[in-house]
């Protein structure tokens, strides 16, 4: 397969080939049918040095699953994860701390993802403890340049609150410090607003970007609002159950959009302000398709844009449909 | 008159760290058949509106002041018992992630079944289970389906589910907590067409409380802006969202994102939810605002009417 | 500003959420009337212990062992020298209560802390850990859990004669952790993927840098909350065996009061000398558990707070 792509002139930092992800039945009792569940089908895809690339699904497309590959936390069924051409697989030891260095990660949940026990400083300071980087002082400076970045400012003040002492916008805002501080080279960020407000989503996004800026970090990131990516991503890949249908510049996928399923998310956006809600696509079937083949195109039974039988016998590679734009359906 | 009238309603709560003041002098009014949007960030107090409506404050909540006119009688003045026959029969609600009360050991058609029974002593078993069947035909779930259980069902079809249920007692007020937060794009599309839909069929009265504009842009005839419990804006859906006057209307407006967003014409407001234990009795939002100066947090505010049909809690900004 | 400067604010502002938070947990705790009881009780048992150094030290016939009033050589009531009479070979009673007391405390809480030493440390490996070692160490506390310790103790008292108080401590302990470590290991597992545990692990935590960083402090208060009621369990244990003549005999428990009541037949003829001890030992045990509840109560909300968004 050749799946390049890749920002031009870019070096890339992390590379995704032919990953799979099965989860087995859970005992026969509540799955009857005893069937693996493909969690992830042959996704590939890259990300460049700096990038913003956004992975865009709704709950149970796998995009969540691809984080957690990508941070090791746990190990794909098929197909390899290069982080700077070393396959993060094969990493232990010593490499697999240097990994643990360079790629970070921030949590959906604020409310979850910080230790209830530990202060706002031992929070942030914890990577760097754990990584035995510099003595107390260089410490307290890195901390405290991690919590400008992200706007809590004076950082003192909030050094020594607990979590539940802060505003969830406040705890992303840590939580988003703690992948920073660091220095890392990519920061995974599983919806990282989702649970937050508009205004103080918007407050999140723009800290991402100026770190971006500053600190040249690469980030994925994993939405499921096209908007939210169109905002901040240079590229962005669209996942459906699995499979990734839909990937190139972030400008092209919402202007032009190939797949049908992205235009049928397209389509759910809200459009408000003008009277009357337009489709643009109408690419979903009023009524879904029933007893569709499970080798079909994964979109089959809700496509009303689907030929029938022909898309029922298998899927669609993801092919490009021109100018580095790629799509798996070949009707469009 | 209209059939909900409430006026200058004020909720707070006892917290162990004093006196939470969550809505404050909130006014509106809906008629019958229309639809009325409370947006907010979390902590406005939308949520607290809709409970007080239902009767259902927590232990620690209560009406400081106010009136809450249904149909012509205020509510606030009457009993427990008088309210239990209000609720689910007049007054219903669809709590915020409600599909997943759905019990999980009975089936979603009995569950529906039961709610019936308990509120229609006079209704058969039969009788209901056929009402059932029509609830399901309304909010579009396929007949075969009603004698599944809910674990069976999608996100999606519970939340339909919840709303056959809502609507089984034939209410005249629907109060919907954050319908559909927790599904996806396109399931949100489609259950907030069908809602809408079935609202204007029936001729039901429904109450959106959102944090997402959108929801409420989408389906609502009037909306009202809640900042810090206080009502900041209210008025048609085109007035509020095609010239909004609030500065924090036009924040939130702002920062909801499209797919056209340029990331230049977005105002980045700084500045978190504001602390409402023994709040002050001027603008709760001032401390954010371009346009501030220091009466606003001091005195008492007063709307101002741009139009019939809009009001602004803000004398700064028109 | 400079490094220092920060350091020292930070200092200066380290205290105040932690001390709210214990604040806070009083207003909880005083709330329940079974706590302010059981803490009142309990502080009456810590000051009879404290007040049990005085006596020998007024005279030594009030040496609660040895200590032998001279002109006493039966048991007798209550009087002015002996408050609460004297045992059948003249020995104060009072002051061997005071000594019960210490002694309850030494044996109820050293044991009561070790077994939950042991509790928490095998609950939090096999929760995290999981696989094989969740399986081996959950079979062999089902094992020991399923002994009855008073048999088993009796057994060990008849195999090696005369234990000391000390060896009795320890074996308590040693049967006692299991039903701790399956509460911890249960809260453990609900610990083990919440996000924050997972963004230890990315940040590249040790595993025991995760178990004893992150999810000791949170099961922590549990591991306190069960060690009121197994100071409990100890005492009770403690009096059993010493009642049954199995205790230390150089040491004055409650227990052995008891016993000493019972073998030499004064147990209807002597109720000032049975009465004490058997309701101390009801009243500490009822104290400590009064203490539990009180606690759980404190606990509980917070435990279930914590998780959720407020």
């Amino acid at each position: 397969m050749t799946l390049k792509v890749m920002m031009k002139g870019n070096e890339q930092i992390l590379r995704l080939e032919q990953v799979e992800k099965i989860y087995g039945p859970r005992g026969a009792f509540f799955n009857k049918t005893g069937k693996d569940v493909i969690a992830l089908s042959r996704i590939s895809f890259s990300i460049g040095k700096g990038e913003i690339f956004g992975l865009i699904g709704e709950s149970g497309s796998g995009k969540t699953t691809t984080g957690r590959l990508i941070l090791k936390l746990e190990e794909p069924d098929a197909g390899k994860i290069f982080f700077k051409d070393k396959e993060v697989a094969t990493l232990s030891g010593n490499p697999l701390k240097t990994f643990r260095l360079r790629v970070q990660m921030i949590f959906q949940d604020p409310y979850q993802s910080l230790n209830p026990q530990f202060t706002v400083y031992e929070t942030v300071s914890e990577p760097l403890i754990i990584h035995r980087l510099k003595n107390k002082t260089g410490r307290d400076e890195q901390v405290y340049d991690a919590m400008q970045a992200v706007q809590l400012s004076p950082p003192e003040d909030f050094f020594s609150r607990y979590p539940h002492q802060l505003s969830g916008g406040q705890r992303q805002r840590v939580a988003v410090a703690r992948a920073l501080v660091l220095h890392p080279e990519l920061i995974i960020a599983d919806e990282p607003t989702s649970m937050l407000d508009a205004p103080i989503s918007i407050q999140i996004f723009d800290i991402l970007l100026k770190i971006q800026k500053t600190f040249n970090v690469a980030f994925l990131f994993i939405s499921h609002s096209l908007a939210a990516a169109r905002y901040l991503c240079q590229r962005i890949g669209v996942i459906y159950k699995g499979h990734l249908v839909e990937l190139g510049l972030g400008k092209e996928v919402i202007q032009s959009p190939r797949h049908p399923y992205t235009r049928a998310l397209l389509d759910a956006l809200p459009v408000f302000a003008h009277g009357k809600m337009v489709k643009r696509y109408e690419t979903l079937l009023k009524k879904e398709r029933e007893n569709t083949r499970a080798e079909g195109c994964i979109f089959y039974k809700r496509c009303s844009m689907a030929r029938v039988p022909d898309c029922s016998y298998e899927q669609p590679p993801l092919a490009d449909s021109g100018s580095g734009h790629l799509v798996a359906c070949p009707y469009t | 008159m209209p059939l909900l009238e409430v006026d200058q309603l004020s909720i707070g709560y006892d917290t162990s760290d004093g006196y939470l003041s969550a809505v404050s002098d909130v006014s509106f009014s809906l008629e019958k058949g229309k639809s009325l949007g409370f947006v907010g960030e979390s902590g406005c107090g939308k949520t607290t509106i809709g409970m007080a409506l239902m009767g259902l404050l927590p232990p620690n909540g209560s009406v400081r002041s106010g009136r809450i006119l249904f149909k012509e009688e205020n509510l606030l003045g009457k009993s427990d018992e008088a309210m239990r026959q209000i609720r689910w029969n007049e007054i219903a609600m669809i709590f915020q992630a409600a599909m997943n009360a759905l019990n999980p050991v009975h089936r979603v058609g009995d569950q529906i079944a039961e709610a019936i029974l308990a509120h229609r002593p006079g209704v058969s078993k039969d009788e209901a289970r056929h009402q059932v069947k029509a609830l399901f035909e309304m909010v579009g779930i396929p007949k075969n389906r009603m004698k599944d259980y809910p674990h069976q069902y999608s996100g999606g079809m519970k939340q339909r589910a919840i709303i056959a249920m809502a609507m089984a007692l034939r209410p005249k007020l629907i109060i919907a907590d954050e319908p559909t937060t927790a599904l996806d794009v396109i399931v949100q599309d489609q259950i907030l067409q069908e809602a809408k839909r079935l609202q204007e069929t029936l001729d039901i009265s429904m109450i959106y409380i959102s944090h997402d504009i959108s929801v409420v842009a989408e389906t609502c005839h009037d909306i009202g802006v809640l900042y810090g419990g206080q009502l900041v804006e209210y008025g048609s859906r085109e007035s509020v969202l095609e010239s909004p006057f609030h500065p924090y209307t036009k924040m939130l407006l702002s920062s909801f994102l499209t797919v056209s967003t340029k990331r230049a014409d977005v105002v980045i407001v700084p500045g978190d939810t504001p602390n409402l234990i023994n709040p002050l009795p001027g603008c709760r939002f001032c401390e954010r605002c371009s346009y501030y100066e220091a009466s606003c947090k001091l005195k008492a505010l007063q709307y101002v009417t741009i139009s019939p049909t809009h009001k602004v809690l803000c004398s700064r900004c028109g | 500003m400079d490094a220092q400067e920060k350091i020292i604010k930070k200092k200066r502002l380290k205290k105040p959420g932690r001390e709210r938070r214990w604040k806070k947990n009083w207003a909880i705790y005083k709330k329940n009337i079974l706590g302010r009881v059981g803490l009142a009780l309990l502080s009456f048992f810590v000051l009879m212990a404290l007040c049990s150094y005085i006596p020998p030290w007024i005279d030594p016939m009030y040496q609660p062992m040895s200590g032998v009033d001279p002109e006493i050589s039966k048991s007798t009531g209550p009087s002015l020298r002996h408050w609460l009479g004297t045992d059948f070979m003249g020995r104060d009673l009072f002051s061997q209560l005071l000594a019960g007391a210490r002694v309850a405390f030494m044996v109820g809480i050293s044991s009561a802390f070790m077994s939950i030493l042991l509790g928490t440390l095998v609950g939090m490996i096999s929760g995290y850990m999981g696989k094989w070692v969740d399986t081996i160490l959950m079979r062999l506390a089902d094992i020991i859990m399923v002994m009855p310790t008073l048999l088993v103790v009796l057994i060990l008292a008849a195999l090696f004669g005369q234990l000391n108080i000390w060896s009795i401590v320890l074996i308590i302990a040693l049967f006692r952790w299991p039903g701790v470590s399956r509460v911890i290991r249960a809260q453990t597992l609900s610990l083990r993927h919440r996000p924050f545990i997972e963004s230890a692990k990315v940040s590249g935590a040790s595993h025991m840098r995760i178990i004893f960083r992150h999810i000791m402090p949170n099961v922590l208060p549990l591991s306190f909350l069960y060690m009121t009621f197994r100071v409990t369990a100890a005492i009770n244990i403690e009096a059993a065996l010493a009642f049954l003549g199995f205790g230390d005999p150089g040491t004055v428990s409650w227990g052995m009061m008891l016993q000493w009541v019972w073998k030499t037949g004064h147990m209807f003829k002597a109720p000032y000398w049975l009465l004490p001890p058997g309701i101390c030992i009801s009243l500490i045990t009822l104290s400590f558990y009064m203490l539990g509840r009180a606690m759980d109560e404190v606990l509980d909300p917070r435990l279930r707070k914590e998780g959720e968004r407020y």
